[in-house]
């Protein structure tokens, strides 16, 4: 009898656990997208005086140039018997994101006809504003790319703005 | 004597374990003290996030990096409300979270603190009644590989 009474006590405090139990709910909060990849060009530094580096769009102030005057910061000015030459160098970073790309083509076009007698050049190769010029076909990612630049004026040029803008385009490989 | 007993023994057992999951659930849980979580849309300017009761859903939609950073940093805010039944707002909740599922690419920081699959308290005694708002940051290093990004958070709230 006593063991009955024990039995029925047990049973009776299990009810009452049962009821005392915390109250739970659940929620979800779900989370979805796309990442997709890309890549990053800047312009890490150019010769003169140069505004907006490590962007990817920099601005490079010569000044007044001349044959016979001094070379614009950041360039060197060679004299030629019927033209002369400022060089310096341009140099261009492009950096990767969520890619497997191991390397990248990097191609430079003037934004306009460069004034009469007057040649725009990277890399040895002369710009035009029609057709897009291979810089690189093996670009590292990551690291920057100095590239030789070249303006070659001529002595019949007039005396006017040379103003032009480079167009970098970096495509993965 | 015995049979009287056992006939008790037999009533109180059938009055304490029902034979239905649904009514064991109500006889675990009072009505006035069933709790629920509800997710609440903050803030206007962000519409990615999309609440139904306890269910939330955060579209990303096309992530891109930019800039030089080694990983793209995302931060969403959202708010979390927990409810009892028949309205009452009184006492708290503890609330818990933990990373169910998650494809890899990213990872996922809950109020500054990092989501795993363990649980880990969220707030031990949030107000019952109140929006809580949280803060899910969501980074994506530049290695990870391009794709989709899916990953589902599950949250509990137990009455204290």
């Amino acid at each position: 009898m006593k063991k009955m009474f024990g039995v029925s006590a047990a049973v009776v405090m299990l009810a009452f656990a049962s009821v005392a139990s915390a109250a739970t709910s659940s929620g979800t909060l779900t989370v979805t997208g796309t990442v997709e990849s890309s890549i990053n060009l800047t312009i890490e530094s150019a010769g003169g005086t140069t505004s907006g580096t490590g962007t990817a769009a920099a601005t490079s102030d010569l000044g007044n140039i001349s044959k016979f005057g001094s070379a614009p910061t950041g360039f060197t000015l060679a004299r030629g018997a019927s033209n002369w030459t400022l060089s310096s160098t341009v140099g261009v970073q492009v950096d990767k994101a969520n890619l497997t790309s191991t390397d990248y083509t990097l191609t430079a076009q003037l934004g306009s006809a460069p004034a009469s007698g007057v040649a725009w050049k990277l890399n040895g190769s002369t710009l035009s504003d029609s057709a897009a010029t291979t810089l690189t076909s093996t670009g590292t990612y990551g690291s920057t790319g100095s590239y030789s630049w070249d303006i070659v004026v001529a002595d019949s040029a007039a005396a006017a703005a040379i103003d032009n803008a480079i167009n970098f385009t970096a495509t993965s490989n | 004597m015995k049979r009287m007993m056992t006939a008790v023994l037999v009533l109180l057992v059938a009055a304490v374990l029902p034979v239905r999951a649904e009514e064991r659930r109500r006889a675990a849980a009072p009505l006035d003290d069933v709790l629920s979580i509800v997710f609440v849309e903050v803030g206007s300017s962000d519409e990615s996030l999309k609440a139904a009761g306890s269910e939330a859903w955060l579209d990303l939609n096309a992530v891109t990096h930019e800039g030089t950073a080694r990983s793209t940093r995302l931060r969403r805010r959202f708010g979390i409300r927990i409810e009892r039944a028949g309205n009452a707002t009184a006492g708290t909740a503890g609330i818990v979270a933990r990373l169910e599922s998650w494809d890899g690419r990213a990872t996922y920081r809950l109020d500054g603190r990092s989501l795993t699959a363990a649980p880990f308290i969220v707030d031990a005694h949030a107000a019952v009644g109140t929006v809580t708002v949280h803060t899910l940051d969501i980074e994506i290093p530049i290695e990870a590989a391009a794709g989709p990004l899916s990953a589902s958070v599950a949250w509990e709230v137990n009455s204290n």
